[in-house]
């Protein structure tokens, strides 16, 4: 290939990971395995991207496959990871305690760290789109990379912002009690009504 | 119109989905309960609440990576700044072959047992030291050296209870070492299928991470 063809392969690379970046930052954040650098998975999509632009032979097909490939980028970085690896540290504190702690000072930006370690931990059917919204893309587009129908996305979303709304919600009903509060039967009950409403709708 | 339905409404709005309709519809409705301006707009807080979050939680991924994806399409692999965390199956190998460089080369004595610790006698080990206070004296000298690089976290095998008490746990302690050496070998299969070493070309860690 001459000089002529490489440049515009590199070119047509580099217009389409600056189109999908954002998207495929967000995939992978959400994806990859603890202890893993999301720049060293970026540079490894990116590196496919390279290699494989041109035998993607429609623009439809392009974010499907990079989807594909950011997860298979952040599950084989997994199981490049030992096997059983765990430290002697103490265990890490839960992502709820983070939660309410993190919204008991009131400040937005703890408030919004705190509805984002809720959105990571929804299922990956419900965290996916929702993360792919809150990266900019559309029903259409999120329709496009998931291969989804339209109203399932739109179902998804919708369903997805309501648990992470009912959970922030939960975490300001504690904080309001004050530090050491025990969680309330109501809370509980809370609980219990997600763990089922989650169950129900992982086998939907 | 049913809650659930303005729930819906109010998350198009949100999600930046409403059609001009759906404005109207919204505008009609909240005419006449002015509450649901309050839904959307405590809707509309926590979106920009999370979306910021999210930016700040991937930003630094995302702009640092414009860069080396450009200087990865124009065809020059950059050199991966890689943490000594990564560890790759080719490095295991590597140490592999140093170590069986240095077993060839270094003869096996027998272990004095009377010497005491700081005297070169290479292999021996003063009763008096536990096995913590012998490891620990490794790790002091390997810095001191500069042969020891990083202590590499503990990986626990697997751990069983006890009728005592407790639990018996077997562990691997890691220990990323440097060293110079005077030929690299790696094992390959004789004609008998048995392991022997044969001297290789080691590649760079940096030429094989941009080669993957």
């Amino acid at each position: 290939m001459g000089d002529t063809g490489r440049n515009s392969t590199a070119n047509r690379a580099a217009e389409v990971w600056r189109e999908h970046r954002g998207w495929v930052a967000a995939l992978l954040h959400a994806h990859k395995p603890r202890g893993v650098e999301a720049d060293d998975l970026m540079q490894e999509v990116a590196m496919t991207l390279v290699r494989h632009i041109n035998t993607i032979d429609s623009p439809e097909k392009i974010g499907p496959w990079l989807r594909t490939v950011a997860l298979n980028t952040a599950r084989d970085a997994g199981r490049r990871q030992s096997v059983h690896q765990r430290t002697f540290s103490e265990s890490p504190p839960s992502d709820a305690a983070d939660a309410r702690g993190g919204h008991a000072d009131g400040d937005a930006r703890e408030r919004g760290r705190a509805a984002l370690r809720i959105a990571e931990s929804l299922p990956p059917d419900y965290r996916d789109p929702l993360l792919l919204s809150l990266r900019g893309l559309s029903y259409k587009q999120i329709s496009a990379v998931l291969e989804l129908p339209v109203t399932t996305i739109e179902t998804r979303l919708f369903r997805a912002r309501r648990m992470v709304r009912e959970e922030l919600a939960a975490t300001d009903r504690l904080a309001d009690l004050g530090d050491g509060a025990v969680q309330s039967d109501e809370s509980y009950k809370f609980d219990a009504h997600k763990a089922a409403q989650t169950s129900r709708m992982t086998h939907e | 119109m049913s809650e659930n339905t303005q729930d819906h409404l109010i998350a198009r709005i949100a999600g930046n989905e409403a059609t001009r309709d759906e404005f109207a519809l919204f505008e009609s409705e909240a005419e006449g309960d002015p509450r649901l301006w309050e839904s959307l707009a405590r809707t509309l807080r926590d979106e920009l609440q999370l979306r910021a979050a999210l930016d700040a939680a991937i930003a630094t991924n995302a702009e640092a990576d414009i860069e080396r994806a450009q200087t990865l399409i124009a065809g020059e692999a950059p050199r991966a700044q890689r943490p000594w965390r990564t560890w790759s199956g080719w490095a295991a190998a590597a140490v592999l072959a140093i170590a069986l460089t240095f077993s060839m080369l270094i003869p096996v004595g027998p272990v004095d047992t009377e010497s005491s610790p700081g005297e070169a006698t290479g292999r021996a080990v003063p009763a008096s030291l536990t096995v913590d206070e012998a490891y620990e004296t490794y790790l002091d000298l390997g810095e001191r050296e500069g042969r020891l690089v990083m202590q590499m976290p503990s990986v626990m095998i697997e751990a069983r209870p006890i009728d005592e008490g407790g639990y018996e746990v077997l562990y691997l302690r890691q220990v990323l070492e440097r060293e110079t050496v005077n030929g690299m070998y790696e094992l390959q299969p004789d004609e008998f299928g048995e392991p022997v070493p044969v001297p290789t070309h080691p590649r760079s860690l940096d030429t094989l991470e941009t080669s993957m």
